[in-house]
């Protein structure tokens, strides 16, 4: 990582130079002018893909632009006040309003949310349009004065907008790599199960909406002052598809893409003015084709290509660089052994590194657990969850004690998923209370629950798909990290201690399930049983007090149920209390101490292992009425 | 009274094409997940295409319409085949835009062809307006709505009495289980966007000779169709139809009672106040979670 940071900073530099000396460069004012539109729309650009990265689209953008640029306007036209506190008013209006705005839509998802924000967009525009006293109504507002008497020519402008576009790319560069990038790229990778590891998803996408139509209102702000005019043509259509192609066509959620969109797509239309009529014919088809040949957008497309004639090329020039059988071939070759001689042996898993993941685990050493032993931490107290008229849950009450292993099993639909559910909040409770060290969890959210250290997997497989396996462990650190704005843009020595703290404890991990040599592997293309561990591993990363597990073992092969028990032994052993639900027989027969029985939403038994096998109502209930003449024999 | 009957009639006449135009973008939806932008366009298209066949060539308008839908049908299978189909594993933005930059290329293909002057496509059918009570119908508008409710209803009638009509339902259920069951999920796709397409460009014919024809109508259309496809509920087929009527009939109080200012404004309030308040639509079902 700090190897590639060099070349990246002098990239950076050699841009940035460029750009300083640009209008020397430019023989004529149209060039200028133009650089000019492309600044403000790498501001717009760059903000709105803030709210793709939480996986929203919104195409409603020029409602904020226009707000900041009316605000701006008005106030330095009739109140004469000036341009910097118009200037900040305008970015902290229409922030004010993406706030109100994101209340009541952020609860939205995919087409949706799409379309909520094209109605805000318009009837921002009809109110532009007929609310004539205040906003002049389809005349505008002319004479907007400069922002200082001194910006005369686009000289100023033109710096005025870069120094805005390099403090902002910059401050999105720290927020991608932070707390914060992370959380919002969990949410648009998995959104439940980033809640599930106490991610706040409505927050960050809160925080999206608020960042980017503060940026956006400070752009409408520069409009207005640079063009001296403001209408409301400012608020159409076809500048929120503009601005929506450019974060697109160059590359959504990245932080260069929409950059490269917005000077690309400032400058085609332009080069189209040739084409006269057929400008917008030729526009209309390019985002066509740009979607159905790059649908990631030009960057990510250029970054495989770039990949694969890397990977074309490396072995060229190694049989250049290097003689045949040099220390590479060596290294490749013991590389190979050494992941050969963990596939031979899976299974095993009396690994040094578990004691290393233990120390990092702030919970109490097993002899204080073995007092404490006998502690309820968990209790669940006459809980019911109907769905429409059928209870799926009926009247259960249990305890969960300190530092156990506690099954809970009985046949489908028995509603051990929907208990689960209960229990973290991810879904509904109709009555009873759910207690953890004696407070109440009713009330809490998913991600309150989780911060609160009750963390859990999911039947179906939850991964962060699109991501590494160790990236899928950094996002899930996210509850142990600083999540404020300021200690994530400005870097606090609290920020780097959980920084190096993720990293370690993402080792650590990696290490505890044998997926070390899966570390890059994509999680979505992982084997199954893999997956499975990953799962594991992300509820791992969070230092859960109690771990409940939906099924871990579901699609697993022998080997690999047997691997999983001694897994989740070692887990116990490090503090950790466990709730299981499972249907494999021998895992729950062969780790947990005690087993709770459900069948149709009410609670048949509770007790240890061997009570439970002889249990007859747990026996009808699986094997129906004669099953305990099968088992007899 | 009169006039608020009046105002309530050309309500519920301009609100069966909205209906009509919102069954067709609410079944996309609902069937191939695609928010589509090109409706507005289609049924624009439609009311050139009866332009040049019914005023320009002489073509009888009722042939004209079934001419301008047939040609549409074609064009919306071809479109699918080509637009639709390769992007349907991508997420929902990405087919979302390419019909947006349909829509972009399709207008202004219009605009170079009939440049932008709005055209009269003229009277098909004589202008003695029928006294019935306290209002009067012309025979153009009694028309409009009839072939409106003529066309929901051939289109309820197929989804729900035909073999194609039920593979439709069935993969609007659950596409996965469709196609298991050996339902082609690429001809269930095609028919249904070639007939949305169809019906928005009739809706266009339809209302062609009532208004003016031009070639950015496609804008307003569309955005009115996504405010009836909303308000009932995306993917419910009678939500839209319910919505479409109530969508024309407040147009046409609020323009007649309020300001004609805010006429437009009404689909985007209609949008914003129902996802706020009920995201599932009017006659929807509150989802469950979890």
């Amino acid at each position: 990582m700090k190897k590639s940071n060099l070349p990246t900073l002098l990239g950076v530099l050699v841009l940035l130079g460029v750009a300083l000396a640009l209008p020397g460069l430019l023989s004529n004012d149209y060039y200028l002018r133009l650089a000019i539109m492309a600044g403000l729309f790498i501001l717009l650009a760059s903000a709105h893909n803030i709210l793709m990265k939480v996986g929203q689209l919104s195409l409603g953008p020029v409602a904020f632009y226009g707000l900041g640029a009316y605000i701006s306007a008005i106030l330095s036209v009739r109140h004469h006040v000036p341009f910097p506190v118009a200037f900040i008013a305008a970015g902290l209006g229409a922030a004010a309003v993406g706030w109100i705005i994101g209340r009541l839509t952020l609860k939205l998802r995919t087409a949706y949310f799409v379309l909520v924000t094209i109605g805000f967009a318009a009837f921002f525009r009809l109110v532009a349009i007929n609310w004539t006293d205040m906003t002049n109504g389809p005349m505008g507002i002319t004479a907007v004065p400069p922002p200082a008497p001194w910006f005369v020519g686009y000289k100023p402008y033109y710096y005025f907008i870069l120094a805005l576009v390099a403090l902002v790319v910059f401050a999105l560069y720290r927020l991608e790599h932070s707390t914060i990038g992370r959380a919002m790229q969990a949410i648009r990778e998995n959104e439940t199960l980033g809640r599930s590891v106490g991610i706040d998803s409505y927050r960050y996408m809160m925080l999206a909406a608020v960042l980017s139509s503060f940026i956006i209102g400070l752009a409408g702000s520069f409009y207005a002052h640079f063009f001296q005019f403001v209408g409301p043509e400012l608020l159409s259509w076809d500048l929120t598809i503009a601005i929506v192609i450019m974060v697109i066509a160059g590359g959504r959620n990245t932080l260069a893409g929409p950059i490269i969109g917005a000077i690309l797509f400032t400058v085609i239309p332009e080069l189209l003015r040739a084409a006269a009529a057929w400008r917008m014919v030729i526009y209309g088809a390019l985002l066509v084709l740009l979607m159905l040949f790059m649908p990631d957008g030009i960057l990510p497309a250029f970054m495989t290509l770039l990949r694969r004639v890397a990977s074309y090329l490396t072995p060229i020039f190694q049989k250049w660089l290097r003689p045949a059988g040099g220390e590479l071939e060596a290294a490749i070759a013991q590389a190979d052994s050494a992941s050969l001689s963990r596939a031979e042996a899976p299974g095993r898993l009396d690994r040094p590194s578990v004691p290393a993941l233990q120390a990092v685990t702030e919970s109490k050493g097993q002899e204080m657990l073995k007092a404490q032993n006998g502690m309820d931490i968990l209790s669940i107290e006459d809980l019911c969850v109907n769905f429409g008229g059928i209870r799926a849950v009926d009247h259960v009450s249990f305890n969960v004690k300190e530092g156990e292993i506690l099954a809970i099993i009985g046949p489908n639909g028995a509603g051990k998923t929907t208990l689960l559910n209960a229990i973290t909040r991810l879904g509904p409770i109709s009555s009873g209370v759910v207690k953890y060290h004696g407070e109440v969890l009713n009330s809490l959210q998913a991600h309150d629950v989780a911060r609160g250290r009750i963390v859990r997997t999911f039947q179906h497989t939850s991964v962060f798909p699109n991501v590494t396996t160790s990236r899928n462990l950094v996002l899930a650190h996210n509850l142990r990290e600083p999540a404020g704005v300021l200690p994530n843009l400005l870097r606090t020595p609290q920020y780097h201690e959980s920084e190096t703290d993720c990293r370690e404890r993402a080792r650590q991990v990696l290490t505890f399930l044998n997926l070390d040599h899966h570390a890059d592997t994509r999680a979505n293309s992982l084997p199954y049983g893999n997956q499975r561990l990953l799962e594991l591993g992300i509820a791992m990363m969070t230092n859960p007090a109690v771990l409940l597990l939906d099924e871990p073992a579901a699609g697993m092969n022998s080997t690999e149920v047997e691997m999983l028990m001694n897994l989740i032994l070692q887990i116990r052993d490090m503090g950790v209390t466990v709730v299981l639900v499972e249907h494999d027989m021998k895992l729950v027969m062969g780790i947990s101490e005690r087993i709770l029985v459900l069948n149709y939403g009410k609670q048949i038994a509770m007790g240890c292992p061997e009570d439970i096998q002889k249990n007859t109502d747990v026996i009808t209930a699986y094997l129906g009425k004669w099953g305990g003449d099968v088992t007899a024999n | 009274m009169a006039e608020f009957l009046q105002h309530l009639l050309n309500g519920l006449m301009i609100g069966g094409i909205y209906a009509l135009m919102g069954i067709g973008l609410t079944l996309i939806f609902g069937i191939m997940n695609v928010v589509n932008f090109s409706h507005g366009e289609f049924y624009m298209l439609g009311a050139f295409g009866v332009l040049t066949l019914f005023t320009f060539m002489g073509v009888p308008y009722v042939l004209s319409l079934v001419l301008t839908a047939v040609f549409f049908f074609m064009f919306g299978s071809v479109i699918e085949r080509l637009i639709l189909r390769p992007l349907r594993s991508q997420p929902v933005e990405v087919p979302m835009l390419a019909t947006i930059g349909l829509s972009i290329f399709l207008a202004n293909i219009a605009l170079i062809i009939w440049d932008p002057t709005p055209k009269d496509i003229g009277m098909p059918f004589p202008l003695v307006a029928v006294q019935v009570g306290p209002v009067s119908l012309t025979p153009i508008r009694l028309f409009v709505f009839f072939a409106a409710l003529v066309l929901i209803a051939g289109s309820h009638l197929f989804l729900k009495y035909t073999t194609l009509g039920t593979a439709i339902r069935a993969t609007f259920q659950d596409r996965d289980a469709a196609a298991l069951m050996g339902i082609n999920i690429d001809v269930v796709n095609m028919i249904t966007f070639a007939w949305g397409t169809a019906i928005a460009a009739i809706a266009g014919g339809l209302l062609g000779p009532i208004f003016q024809v031009f070639p950015t109508m496609g804008a307003a259309a569309s955005s009115k169709s996504f405010a009836v496809v909303i308000a009932g509920g995306l993917g419910n087929f009678p939500g839209a139809i319910l919505a479409g009527l109530l969508l024309g009939v407040a147009e046409s109080l609020g323009a007649g009672y309020i300001s004609s200012g805010y006429r437009d404004a009404i689909a985007f309030i209609m949008i914003i106040v129902v996802l706020i308040f009920r995201p599932t639509g009017l006659l929807g079902k509150s989802r469950r979670l979890g």
